[in-house]
């Protein structure tokens, strides 16, 4: 492995580690199974093999989850090195700011997508036990797109944690993730109903915020539609790719000029 | 290791504790306490609950929030409201007699062409196709061409128009009527929609009628559950007296609400003549013709149009009948001679 890239490799691990040894994820997956098997057990007037319900209920949570999981772990990576001093020794070694960065970024998509793959996981035998369908065509793009998702708003943390105290950056990322997962289709329509300016605000929030919303499909899992074709998924991590990049080479152009 | 030993422990006693609850009948309230929806929600279980029934219709357009378009190509059948409506056509007050003499079908048609009852070509098809999910995607609103984001987003959220079809699928929208019932026992809507889903959909009437005795338990004065439990019980279970029993308790309850509440400016008057018609045709199987004319008589004034014709020529004929019996009643027998 190359110098960059072995440093790179090397910073992310931590990440890894770190996450694992907190055991966020293990309390999610049990509070996700206390929640998920009472509901699988209902008894709906008697009919059985209902699962649509199910599946909308998992996969909130393992949306809910997600987010929880990777805001934190993304928001802790560059605070806390500057609050225990570590930077410091981490940048004395041959150590670029733009690789620490890129390290801390890759650390923290690789934790929470290993998280998301294991909530998957308790997704699909879950569905699998109670319908006895244990894979559907659209499901492999439902994953990838969580897992664009989630690097994308690690991209966004990581970009927010180079100027923003730690809270406020979990608090502005969350409203912006979870305001354009909920809102992100209907600004374009409570743009055209505003009056200047606030129809201006509107267009350049649509314009310019990351559309998170373009990685949900959870609609088309839940109810069966058809997977989305190639050409509109290869423009969505396209869409991802770009913005992603973006961030990043913000938070490295900051980052590298933040005196510590 | 010890967190995976953890979670399995944690995921056992789930199992065992939900289990356990439900079978518990020291947990089970006493009728007339108020439930746990109730004490823990108040007055915020009713909003829930119709919200939880509007969610219901919401799978039953495959996730999809469907604008109603009145006089547009999905007119029919549109909502498991709309849907329980349509059995208008199946379930008329008449049908009974459709099979019986041909002037009754066209008062059936006439009855099914009252607002409760959209036709059923979907039903239809249902039956021709079996198990499917009817509908297309991109049925889609004008967006402007250099908005690419909304432009991507239509074509990864589903836009198009679908029908849950089948009993493999209708049963989706179950959970959500039931939660809607378990957040507010009042409402009669969905113990009305959920009765005829499982009842009618999904072919299980006995449990149809399990869910219209208790939305009954729960609100003694809604005719409409016990109209429901008179089709259930005439159409499916061909029981015609237990749903002539029916029948008739839904015109006393529906006469004590519209008497007890006067200041009502719109009394269902439309289900009123339904129930009076099917009260009329049952009475009438029964030979019971007095009934049958008062029924019928009553239900005059609860139609317009073609639907009184059709009334007041089935009325003509009951009158007919009890003419001819009195004539034959009253005419003196033949002597017998003898020999």
């Amino acid at each position: 492995m190359r110098g960059p890239l072995r440093n790179i490799a090397a910073i992310a691990s931590t990440a890894v580690l770190e996450l694992y040894r907190r055991r966020d994820v293990y309390t999610a997956v049990v509070l996700a199974i206390v929640v998920t098997v009472p509901l699988a057990s209902v008894n709906v007037f008697g009919v059985k093999g209902i699962v649509r319900y199910l599946r909308e209920i998992t996969l909130l949570l393992v949306w809910l989850f997600t987010l929880v999981i990777g805001l934190t772990t993304a928001a802790r990576q560059i605070p806390r090195e500057l609050e225990n001093r570590t930077i410091y020794a981490l940048l004395a070694k041959p150590l670029r700011r733009s690789e620490f960065i890129l390290g801390k970024f890759a650390g923290a998509v690789a934790a929470t997508g290993l998280a998301v793959l294991l909530f998957y996981l308790c997704y699909v035998v879950l569905d699998g036990l109670k319908e006895g369908v244990w894979y559907t065509p659209v499901l492999p793009q439902v994953v990838l797109l969580h897992l664009a998702l989630v690097a994308l708003m690690t991209a966004l943390v990581i970009f927010g944690s180079t100027f923003l105290t730690p809270s406020a950056n979990v608090t502005c990322s969350a409203l912006i993730v979870a305001g354009m997962l909920l809102f992100g289709q209907k600004i374009p329509e409570a743009a055209a109903r505003a009056v200047a300016p606030a129809s201006w605000i509107l267009w350049t929030a649509h314009a310019v915020l990351p559309h998170f919303e373009f990685f949900d499909l959870r609609l088309r899992l839940v109810h069966g539609w058809e997977p989305i074709s190639p050409a509109v998924l290869l423009a969505v991590l396209g869409y991802c790719t770009l913005y992603t990049t973006a961030l990043l080479g913000g938070a490295v152009a900051i980052f590298s000029r933040k005196r510590l | 290791m010890k967190t995976i030993l953890a979670a399995a422990t944690a995921w056992g006693l789930a199992i065992f504790a939900g289990i356990a609850l439900a079978r518990l009948p020291q947990l089970r309230l006493p009728p007339g306490s108020r439930s746990v929806a109730a004490l823990l929600l108040g007055g915020a279980r009713s909003v829930l609950s119709d919200d939880m029934y509007q969610r219901a219709d919401l799978y039953y357009h495959g996730g999809v929030a469907h604008r109603h378009e009145p006089g547009g190509e999905h007119r029919q059948t549109e909502t498991p409201t709309e849907a329980a409506g349509a059995r208008g056509r199946r379930f008329s007050p008449l049908s009974e007699a459709d099979t019986a003499s041909a002037p009754h079908k066209t008062m059936g048609k006439a009855a099914a062409a009252q607002p409760r009852g959209y036709s059923i070509i979907r039903e239809g098809r249902r039956t021709e196709a079996g198990d499917h999910e009817h509908g297309h995607e991109g049925e889609e609103t004008a967006v402007p061409r250099w908005d690419l984001w909304s432009r991507l987003n239509r074509r990864i959220h589903p836009s198009g128009h679908r029908h849950l079809r089948g009993p493999r699928y209708e049963k989706e929208v179950l959970p959500w009527l039931w939660a809607a019932i378990r957040c507010n026992p009042h409402n009669v809507t969905a113990y009305d929609v959920a009765a005829y889903w499982v009842a009618e959909r999904l072919k299980h009437p006995e449990e149809g009628l399990k869910i219209l005795a208790e939305g009954i338990r729960n609100n003694p004065d809604a005719y409409r559950l016990e109209f429901t439990r008179g089709e259930i019980l005439l159409h499916m279970l061909k029981d015609r007296e237990a749903a002539f029993n029916a029948f008739h308790a839904a015109m006393r309850k529906w006469e004590t609400t519209y008497a007890r509440a006067p200041e009502k400016k719109k009394p269902d008057v439309f289900q009123y003549g339904n129930i009076l018609l099917y009260l009329a045709v049952l009475s009438e199987r029964k030979n019971a013709l007095e009934d049958a004319r008062r029924y019928y008589k009553a239900a005059l004034d609860t139609r317009e149009g073609n639907a009184r014709k059709d009334i007041a020529r089935r009325l003509a004929a009951v009158e007919e009948k009890l003419g001819a019996e009195a004539e034959s009643a009253s005419a003196p027998k033949p002597e017998k001679t003898g020999g």
